[in-house]
């Protein structure tokens, strides 16, 4: 038999399998809105530790770290840094978000930031910030799957067609069971991507180079630009290293389909534990792509598009079963994301813009379908998307996450009470503030006849520049504006307080900012 | 509102200041300059790996290990 047919096969099997679980999961789903959003609000440990985790690694580690490792060097090894930062985050802020959402009924960010601010224009927002710069998510997914495909067949289907195929299949099991489908393929997906990532890798390295050991004098002896800072093309510049810690970590947790992720923990403990622990897979998943990327800059240079380089090499020399296991873990990761990102976009545009503004007082069922159409709009965009453009997925990934990396200050002024309130005339000009900053820096303004100085200026990276201008902006105008009334701040960072500290003795705050008196 | 207000911002106890230090440090250990200026280094360290890999691994492993201290410690 063929290798592309056996390796084809195992893919498509895999398909299936997801295809199946979304029928059983849609069995077990009841028609109310929590149960097809948030799973009911009792995700526990173990379901969540691998939804996230799967959630967060996606056709980004699999594919464009390997890409990026490949054409850039060790420098990507701070891709550490983000995932450590992320327990961290999770620890600290996701626990805090998880008490309020808990207690007032929050099923997305910008209900969490409505709430606190008393403004559905920051409500509308944040909404169409989340969804907007999470369709650029939703195209990295969709060229990782289409990558994976047409190189498991070996080029037998083309990559519209294999993104096309992927992305139906994602939708038809999300569709299905919802929440609860994506959080059981997770499940599945998280265990054996890493599983695939590790066992491809290694048999690679083995393969090609004898080990590890071997690899890693290999490359310091024949390509040791690749083994020192900024890397052979002067990519990992200070600037750059630092702003891509601060939006792949704090970025990429304040996507939608992350904090919905906080919403459904059955309780802070479960979320504290994953703060702790995640960052043990999320970082040791980049050590094999490290051996994937350097190894694959020796063996086959001069690709036109490195961020093929794993599925290329395993199909030239691994077996094809092995191949076939391994392809469907990559598959793995991008649908685990994906199907997340799509059922984020689907809750944000039909709890946050259908339901409240357009068709409010229908039925529950009403909605659920609803949001299923907001998916098939979602698949058309980022089907669009990933066959129109090519780009490098950690390109596009760095891009998404910068975007909604803008929130940071909005969701600081909630989790973290002090003093000086954040208010929103503070948060609604921060933000277009931190949006244009991101757009100047990084695009620069090719109306102008100097629009490329403002491009990185000092080496920069966007993030750093436009999320320090929304800081200002936001922490200036919130000083001379009205804040959010007492009683909503006496309500919620009170419920800040309380989860974080305990309730003082009796059971009453007293002499405290948060009482009301 | 009163003025015996207290921020959120810097921690209250003793074990969660020493976690946050703690961890600040292993996260700057893994920043620039100190990565660019004392990590930059190609020389086989440990399993062939270069320094620079080796370091940052344990820079991120003691910042895990900061993190689970904290949990384990109910902070």
């Amino acid at each position: 038999m063929e290798a592309w047919v056996v390796v084809t096969a195992l893919v498509f099997a895999y398909l299936i399998a997801i295809l199946v679980m979304g029928e059983i999961a849609r069995r077990r789903t009841s028609k109310t809105i929590e149960d097809f959003l948030l799973y009911g609000r009792k995700a526990g440990v173990v379901v969540l530790y691998l939804t996230v985790v799967a959630t967060y690694h996606s056709a980004f580690a699999f594919l464009g770290s390997g890409g990026f490792f490949y054409q850039h060097g060790i420098g990507f090894w701070a891709a550490g840094t983000w995932t450590i930062l992320v327990g961290a985050i999770t620890y600290v802020l996701g626990t805090r978000i998880w008490a309020l959402g808990k207690k007032f009924g929050y099923v997305t960010p910008a209900d969490l930031l409505a709430d606190f601010y008393e403004s559905e224009v920051v409500r509308v927002l944040v909404a169409i910030v989340s969804v907007a710069f999470t369709i650029i998510y939703i195209q990295v997914q969709a060229t990782g799957l289409g990558y994976i495909l047409s190189v498991s067949t070996g080029g037998r289907v083309t990559f519209e067609l294999a993104v096309a195929i992927l992305l139906l299949v994602s939708a038809a099991h999300l569709m299905a069971g919802g929440l609860r489908a994506v959080y059981w393929t997770d499940v599945i997906q998280g265990v054996w991507m890493y599983v695939a990532v590790w066992a491809g890798a290694l048999a690679l390295t083995y393969e090609l180079f004898g080990g590890p050991v071997a690899l890693w004098q290999r490359v310091a002896a024949e390509r040791p630009d690749l083994l020192s800072l900024p890397g052979p093309e002067g990519f990992f510049t200070p600037g750059i290293w630092a702003g891509m810690t601060i939006a792949l970590s704090f970025g990429i947790v304040f996507q939608p389909h992350m904090m919905i992720r906080w919403f459904t923990a059955e309780s802070g403990r479960t979320l504290k534990i994953l703060g702790a622990t995640t960052p043990v897979y999320l970082m040791t998943l980049f050590i094999p792509i490290a051996f994937v990327g350097l190894g694959g800059a020796l063996v086959m240079p001069g690709m036109e598009q490195p961020d093929r380089i794993f599925p290329e090499l395993l199909f030239q020399h691994a077996s094809p079963w092995l191949t076939g296991l391994i392809l469907a873990g990559a598959a793995a990761a991008a649908m685990s994301t994906l199907d997340s990102i799509l059922h984020s976009n689907m809750t944000v545009l039909t709890r946050d813009v259908y339901q409240r503004y357009l068709a409010p007082r229908r039925s529950q069922a009403h909605y659920v379908f609803f949001g299923r159409c907001v998916v098939v709009l979602l698949l058309a965009v980022g089907y669009l998307l990933s066959v129109e453009s090519f780009d490098f997925i950690v390109s596009l990934v760095t891009l998404s996450a910068t975007g909604t990396l803008q929130l940071l200050p909005a969701i600081c002024g909630i989790c973290f009470p002090r003093r000086r309130l954040t208010t929103r005339a503070g948060v609604l000009a921060g933000l277009p503030a931190g949006l244009a900053t991101l757009y100047a820096t990084k695009f620069g303004l090719p109306w102008t006849d100097a629009g490329d100085v403002l491009i990185q200026p000092l080496g920069v990276h966007e993030a750093l520049w436009s999320v320090a201008a929304n800081f200002l902006v936001t922490l200036v105008v919130s000083r001379f504006t009205r804040p959010p009334s007492a009683e909503t701040v006496a309500r919620i960072h009170g419920e800040v307080e309380d989860f974080v500290y305990g309730k003082p003795e009796g059971g009453g705050r007293q002499s405290s900012r948060w009482s009301m008196s | 509102m009163t003025p015996t207000d207290r921020s959120h911002c810097r921690p209250r106890t003793r074990n969660g200041r020493v976690a946050v230090a703690a961890f600040l440090a292993c996260a700057a250990l893994a920043q620039p300059p100190v990565v660019h200026v004392f990590a930059d280094r190609i020389e086989p360290w440990l399993f062939g790996a270069p320094f620079l890999f080796v370091y940052l691994l344990a820079a991120y492993s003691a910042a895990i290990g900061v993190l689970i201290w904290a949990w384990r410690k109910g902070l």
